[in-house]
């Protein structure tokens, strides 16, 4: 007879086994902690000074303000850009369609830093229009953020109003036209309630992607006091000394987004309509005026969102000398500097990032086929388990793990391994929503042929399952490595000597003036993101984006 | 998973590897990348066989972490801090004798040894000259004290920054209360260092009260409006040192550091490169930079040490200033 439970029993325990380690324990710990003053008893204190001094307060509401002020900014670019996109017609369509999902894999340091580089106060377009008289307002603070920030997470309003106007049945709308009702209310009655809460669900997720946005925000947030930057100046000043604040800030952030992200799942996503007999209406060409305009406003509006990935090329090829940089000379010096002086981000970088996206992948899969395939009692808390992580931002998990792994029976902090656990940590949920989806797709009666012709249930998993979604893992895998790559807000907080990554030194490069070593350093990055992509795409002819 | 296996075998085999190289020392700075990698390579030229780590952050953040591990040091030198913040944490430092001492003058040394300056910043007036708008350029501290330059100085908050203390000791000691009162009249408090030379670059306001090494790399970098004032009534210094921590696991190793970081080679280097202004007193400054020797400029006499005692009444006083010039 074999082991009780033996494999998937096992499996489901040890999965289990490494979320609690990894984030309910340290999420335990920094709970514990925001309730613990230095001797070890019970205080309310750092609650009572996160609520009740104007700065914190300051700090939460224009957190909240910000993440209203971009949702509905992403809303008002991302719905109507999905609308364009679907409807209508027009030459390069399909390069405007597919170019948005870049804006996800662009690292947020290197946008935040090129827009610097062109808008900031010493920016080439600023400098530009005030060499002819036009006095540019201060990128920094409201302005700024928003801009950047809507032009990055306005692709998951189009991507999800997209696939819902893609589900839509036209003859729905054909029905409300022949009744006598105008295109116009027509769009208002019909198609917009079945469409809005594929929209409202993916506004909600970007409003806690901006609440947790740590690059952008202190990037660009000038004076503006936010939680995100605020907590994390406070884990440094604070190290040492008795973590209260922080990890109070840092619960009143996961509760937050917690609270958001739960409206989310129990209230919106239950109103999500699913059309069986969808047929979408074909595109029409946009021949009128209007049509063109619409077009080139698509257009415009996603040229504006790569402009990062062109001002970073430029800006590492352009002369610096020091802080200052000479616009329009060109010199291969930065790129050489980051080479030569200091490869250790890239290697670390390569490192971690490739270590991360083996382990995330395998257990991303190995989590999502005991959810999908094995149903169970362990697997079903498996399954709530493994969204947890998406309440804490990047800062916060951070900070739990820094309070979690810095002494103990498990002592990581000071360890690659640290750093590995942020990237996988952070990108699981993610990594586990796209295998789930894919292992819907595969029938459990292939499995039980294979099981029932005697071949172990683990060997049927390697045998028959793996060979049918190998190419939806590569995916999988290259989304893995170009998200935990571009890492920051956790990494920033747990990384210390020897561990410094290519975001971390383009963070510290453009917090002390240097752009031109920053921009060499984001060309890297910018290549070992797109580089393993065009092949995998090349080679493997993989949908890298079926699966979102 | 055999991936992962194998990724754990390599991971191990090279953390042995780290154990048995002798020759690794553990920097904490807060210098920036550019500074380090020139320090770094300094030392990797005198001694091949020394690998440098390093931990990057703040001085106040790195102290408060080296007061942490005081009991397991995971760093063994910093480099570097205002001699005046090091003379508060005395008590997590190794003294070290360096044989390099010897070119450095008396005022830069700690009489124990435990710290030692390794390079001076000289506070200067940075100078924007295409925002000026017709006003003269200011030659000194009083000619910012007039209500003209309401609004265009721009300076650091003295609690957020080790040199921005000694910017406003040092008017507080040579002009009083009623002296820095005006100043904060006219002055726009940024809240990191990094904030002032940047947006005197950039052009936002015409005078920055800074670094002489911040404000000549944008003179060195090729931006001709960019000025530097060394205030004809006298300017502050505000030496920076370092030290070996107490503990310190590679000893050895952070001594040769130690010595590294005080030579002439690497003091040159520094000076030429990242204008670093050495405390070795064998370095002709002008001769290699076109700035000029510390002996040429009036200086204003300030005890740091002192100074640091008298922190907290300082900051009040200052925040008082600001809010005065507020109403």
């Amino acid at each position: 007879m074999r082991l009780p439970g033996w494999p998937w029993g096992i499996l489901s325990l040890f999965s289990l086994a490494v979320l609690v380690l990894f984030v309910a324990y340290p999420m335990s710990v920094l709970t514990l902690h925001s309730l613990q003053d230095a001797q070890g008893h019970l205080t309310f204190a750092g609650f009572a000074t996160v609520f009740g001094e104007a700065q914190y307060l300051e700090a939460i509401f224009n957190t909240l303000l910000l993440g209203v002020a971009v949702t509905c900014t992403s809303m008002a670019l991302g719905v109507p850009l999905a609308y364009v996109i679907a409807r209508c017609d027009f030459p390069l369509k399909n390069l405007v369609a597919i170019l948005p999902l870049v804006t996800i894999i662009i690292p947020e340091v290197i946008v935040g830093q090129s827009w610097l580089m062109m808008l900031g106060n010493n920016g080439l377009i600023t400098n530009s229009l005030r060499e002819v008289g036009v006095s540019v307002p201060s990128f920094y603070g409201w302005g700024g953020m928003i801009f950047s920030m809507t032009l990055i997470y306005y692709t998951y309003v189009y991507l999800g109003t997209l696939a819902a106007l893609r589900g839509f049945d036209g003859q729905l709308e054909e029905a409300s036209l022949s009744l006598g009702a105008s295109p116009l209310a027509t769009r208002i009655k019909v198609l917009l309630p079945t469409v809005a809460p594929a929209i409202l669900v993916n506004a909600l997720v970007v409003f806690t992607l901006v609440v947790g946005n740590f690059a952008l925000s202190s990037m660009l947030g000038g004076q503006i006091p936010l939680l995100s930057v605020m907590t994390y100046s406070l884990f440094v000043s604070e190290m040492g000394s008795s973590p209260v604040l922080q990890s109070s800030l840092s619960v009143v952030m996961v509760l937050l987004v917690g609270v958001v992200l739960f409206f989310q799942k129990r209230v919106v996503e239950r109103k999500m309509v699913q059309m069986t007999q969808g047929r979408a209406p074909a595109p029409r060409r946009a021949e009128s005026w209007r049509g063109s305009l619409l077009a080139l406003a698509a257009v415009v509006v996603v040229t504006l969102s790569l402009v990062p990935l062109i001002a970073v090329f430029v800006g590492a090829f352009t002369k610096a000398r020091g802080p200052v940089m000479h616009w329009g000379q060109w010199s291969t010096q930065s790129i050489e500097r980051a080479f030569a002086l200091a490869p250790e981000p890239i290697i670390n970088s390569m490192l971690f990032a490739g270590s991360a996206t083996l382990i995330g992948t395998a257990l991303a899969l190995l989590v999502s086929y005991l959810v999908v395939k094995k149903k169970s009692s362990l697997s079903g808390v498996l399954d709530y388990a493994v969204v947890l992580p998406l309440t804490i931002s990047g800062t916060v998990l951070g900070i739990a793990l820094v309070q979690s792994f810095n002494t103990g029976a498990l002592v990581l902090t000071g360890t690659s391994s640290i750093m590995i656990v942020c990237y996988v940590v952070r990108r699981l949920p993610f990594g586990v929503r796209n295998a789930s989806s894919m292992l819907y797709n595969i029938q459990g009666s292939i499995e039980e042929a294979s099981v029932s012709l005697g071949v172990s249930p683990l060997m049927t998993f390697f045998k028959v399952v793996l060979p049918v979604i190998k190419t939806s893992i590569l995916s999988a895998a290259i989304l893995m490595w170009a998200t935990s790559i571009s890492e920051l807000s956790a990494s920033i907080v747990v990384y210390s000597g020897g561990l410094e990554t290519l975001p971390i030194s383009i963070f510290r490069l453009v917090d002390t003036g240097r752009l031109g070593l920053a921009s060499a350093y984001g060309t890297v990055l910018v290549t070992l993101i797109l580089v393993p992509l065009a092949l995998a795409v090349k080679f493997f002819k993989i949908n890298l984006f079926s699966v979102k | 998973m055999n991936m992962r296996f194998r990724w754990l075998t390599a991971a191990a085999l090279s953390c042995a590897a780290f154990a048995v190289s002798a020759q690794t020392v553990v920097l904490y700075s807060s210098n920036n990348p550019e500074v380090i990698a020139n320090a770094v390579a300094s030392a990797k030229k005198q001694h091949p066989s020394l690998t440098v780590k390093q931990v990057t952050g703040g001085t106040g953040t790195l102290m408060k972490r080296i007061q942490a591990e005081a009991a397991n040091a995971g760093g063994d030198i910093l480099w570097s801090g205002g001699v005046g913040t090091l003379a508060a944490f005395t008590d997590v430092m190794e003294s070290y004798q360096s044989p390099e001492a010897k070119a450095i003058p008396k005022q830069f040394q700690e009489a124990k040894n435990r710290y030692i300056g390794t390079n001076v910043h000289v506070m200067v007036l940075m100078v924007n000259d295409k925002q000026l708008k017709g006003l003269a350029a200011p030659k000194t501290w009083s000619d910012l004290m007039k209500p003209e330059w309401k609004g265009k100085v721009v300076i650091t908050d003295p609690s957020k920054s080790g040199t921005a203390f000694i910017q406003i000791y040092g008017l507080l000691k040579q002009f009083g209360r009623e002296g820095l009162e005006k100043i904060a009249a006219n002055a726009v408090v940024v809240q990191s260092s990094g904030q002032v030379y940047k947006s005197v670059s950039a052009g936002e306001y015409p005078v920055g009260i800074t670094i002489e090494a911040s404000a000549y790399e944008f003179v060195a970098g090729g931006q001709k409006e960019i000025k530097l004032v060394y205030p004809s009534e006298g300017t502050y210094l505000g030496a920076e040192g370092m030290f070996i921590v107490k503990g310190a696991k590679n000893a050895a190793a952070a001594k040769q550091l130690y010595d590294v970081l005080l030579s002439k080679p690497a003091q040159e280097l520094l000076l030429v490169e990242n204008f670093r202004r050495p405390t070795r007193s064998d370095i002709a400054v002008s001769k290699l930079t076109s700035m000029p020797d510390l002996a040429s400029l009036k200086v204003f006499p300030l005890n740091l040490q002192v100074a640091t005692e008298e922190y907290e009444q300082l900051i009040s006083m200052w925040n008082m200033a600001v809010a005065k010039a507020k109403r």
